[in-house]
């Protein structure tokens, strides 16, 4: 079971410094748009479409890197005085609903993908007109990795509500 | 009339106080509600909002305002603007803190969160003002209410989220807070002032010592610390209120500057640069992902027929438009209590803004004062973010009570803000106009 942990954790955290780093090059992107439109006069036709892209990209690929750093609110008004093992229970309970949904949407996404792939669909949002589904491999990718955090912090949450490896 | 929408309201909740992220106690919501309202279509719906909320460019504001704040934080800027403005209000009554207030209208106008800002600038200004015997609950106050100007301050990532939700335009929701911010911002100082002057042990004024810096020396030093973040500010907030660029745009130019900024004040570091890339990175995906569990949650619960049955419900009811008002803003208050904003923003905006337009309002305004309750929300306790972080960074001498004392006058001004804004709306109605001309 810990190597398991391990393994998805790893991953989920070499995913998140990349997606940390999508904001430079929306930043440079960004101001290079305002800056050519107001020096040189003339929009760019990719700012717009790249800007989206790295915007969707970024918090969708950071949810399960943000998932494993325990950064996704609660609210801990009345569950702060529950007992470490009653909260246990309850996050297992959460993460046996949450689960399944994850995994369902992931295989829509993947479908989604597929419509998008097989119809060679463009976006139709700019002059660019991009192909759909790089996007959509990012959806994928995204909700795959919060299905398995999600799985990782279900064990992690079993091993606590047994008492075992986390002594606070 | 439709009421199994309604339900759904303290199911969330129920989820949320037993303490599951609020992102997963929407989406389970969700989830139930439409299994049994739409069956398993609904995870159509869930596809298409989540393709459609990643391919928002307007919530680019949102990583790009938290960056610039995070690369500041980092960037001991805090240090120079205290020392620049202080050395011009440290004769007055109270001096420090209105240097403290006048510091946080600064940062707030650099990002647009607080949290790490309250931290910043409270480990900063706390010693000092501790120090030269300052009020204990004075100084818990300053640093609470300061901190969380971020919110009514532009740029605001509140309002980042907001627009797109109430259907309206960030641009406009930034042009209508102006007035507002600043006006709160005054009468904290004004309060300071008055307090101080009738009460001098609250914050003593500071006579001059032998080592104070000249006229000219204090010139030089405002130049060289005030100046350039100054100027950024200008860049960022100018570009948006004059129409130059898109609030996104800005955004950008305003996390490129802060960058070339610590290059300037030799603090940049790449270190300091990959910590503010990660810790934007978990508070974006954060914000997000409760507003992509959000969505799924309200397009269940609109096309469960929920607006419409509210809708009825108050026309059955014949309220009043300001009593409808002044029950939905009691509503946010009590809210406030329990839930953080991001929660807050998300349940309450998508239902109550449809209603306020019906009742003929104009919903700009009404955001900007949802925007002024949440800010009241952050200072009152049990659920009070601004204490937990003054809790975080106070020495001990500084107890529980000192905070909850402290805090009052100063939700007191925030309330007395929220009444002029409701008496004269044009605080808020008269910028977005007068600047769309300008247009």
């Amino acid at each position: 079971m810990n190597i398991s942990i391990r393994s998805i954790e790893r991953v989920v955290g070499a995913v998140g410094i990349f997606a940390a780093l999508l904001l430079v090059p929306l930043t440079l992107a960004t101001c290079w748009e305002v800056f050519s439109r107001y020096a040189m006069g003339a929009p760019t036709v990719w700012a717009y479409e790249v800007g989206y892209l790295l915007t969707g990209s970024h918090f969708l690929l950071g949810l399960a890197y943000t998932l494993r750093a325990g950064e996704h609110i609660r609210i801990d008004i009345f569950s702060g005085r529950f007992s470490p093992r009653t909260r246990a229970v309850i996050d297992i309970l959460a993460y046996c609903v949450v689960i399944p949904l994850l995994v369902w949407l992931s295989y829509e996404l993947m479908q989604h993908f597929w419509t998008g792939w097989s119809r060679s669909e463009r976006t139709g949002q700019s002059a660019m007109n991009l192909p759909v589904w790089p996007f959509r491999v990012v959806f994928v990718v995204s909700f795959v990795l919060f299905a398995l955090q999600s799985l990782a912090e279900l064990m992690k949450s079993v091993r606590r509500a047994r008492g075992v490896g986390d002594a606070s | 009339m439709e009421l199994l929408p309604f339900l759904m309201l303290p199911m969330a909740f129920v989820l949320m106080f037993l303490g599951v992220q609020v992102v997963y106690s929407m989406m389970i919501t969700a989830l139930v509600f439409g299994l049994f309202t739409f069956g398993n279509r609904v995870v159509f719906q869930f596809v298409e909002k989540i393709e459609d909320l990643s391919s928002n460019f307007v919530f680019a504001a949102v990583p790009l305002f938290v960056f610039m704040g995070a690369m500041l934080e980092r960037s001991g800027i805090a240090d120079r603007l205290f020392e620049a403005i202080h050395i011009w209000t440290r004769r007055l009554p109270g001096g420090l803190a209105i240097a403290t207030v006048l510091m946080c209208v600064i940062f707030a106008a650099s990002s647009g969160v607080i949290g790490a800002t309250e931290s910043v600038v409270g480990l900063l200004t706390i010693p000092v003002m501790l120090r030269y015997a300052y009020d204990r609950g004075l100084i818990s106050g300053t640093i609470c209410a300061g901190g969380s100007l971020g919110t009514i301050i532009p740029p605001s990532v509140v309002a980042v989220v907001m627009g797109p939700l109430a259907d309206i335009s960030v641009g406009d929701l930034l042009y209508g807070m102006v007035f507002p911010g600043l006006i709160m911002g005054a009468l904290y100082v004004v309060y300071i002032f008055v307090v101080c002057s009738l009460r001098p042990k609250y914050g003593p004024r500071i006579a001059s010592e032998p080592g104070d810096p000249r006229f000219g020396a204090k010139v030089w030093i405002t130049t060289r610390n005030l100046i350039p973040p100054v100027l950024m500010i200008f860049a960022v907030l100018g570009s948006i209120l004059l129409g130059w660029a898109s609030p996104t745009e800005a955004a950008a130019i305003g996390a490129l500057a802060s960058v070339l900024l610590t290059m300037l004040y030799r603090t940049y570091s790449n270190t300091a640069l990959f910590e503010a890339l990660l810790k934007t990175l978990k508070v974006t995906s954060m914000i997000m992902a409760v507003l992509l569990a959000g969505t799924l949650f309200t397009g269940v619960f609109i096309g469960g027929g929920g607006i419409n049955a509210a809708n009825q419900a108050i026309a059955k009811m014949q309220l009043s438009p300001w009593v409808l008002l002044a029950l939905m803003m009691l509503i946010l208050f009590i809210a406030g209590f329990f839930l953080d904003w991001i929660s807050i923003v998300l349940i309450f905006v998508p239902i109550f803004t449809p209603l306020i337009k019906t009742a003929g309002f104009d919903p700009v305004w009404f955001c900007i004062l949802f925007l002024i309750m949440i800010q009241t929300s952050y200072l009152t306790p049990p659920m009070a973010p601004a204490i937990f972080y003054l809790r975080a960074v106070a020495p001990p001498q500084i107890t529980i009570r000192d905070m909850y004392r402290g805090v009052v006058p100063f939700i007191a001004l925030q309330v007395l803000t929220m009444v002029i804004v409701m008496i004269w709306p044009a605080l808020v109605t008269w910028l977005p106009g007068t600047m769309l001309k300008f247009k």
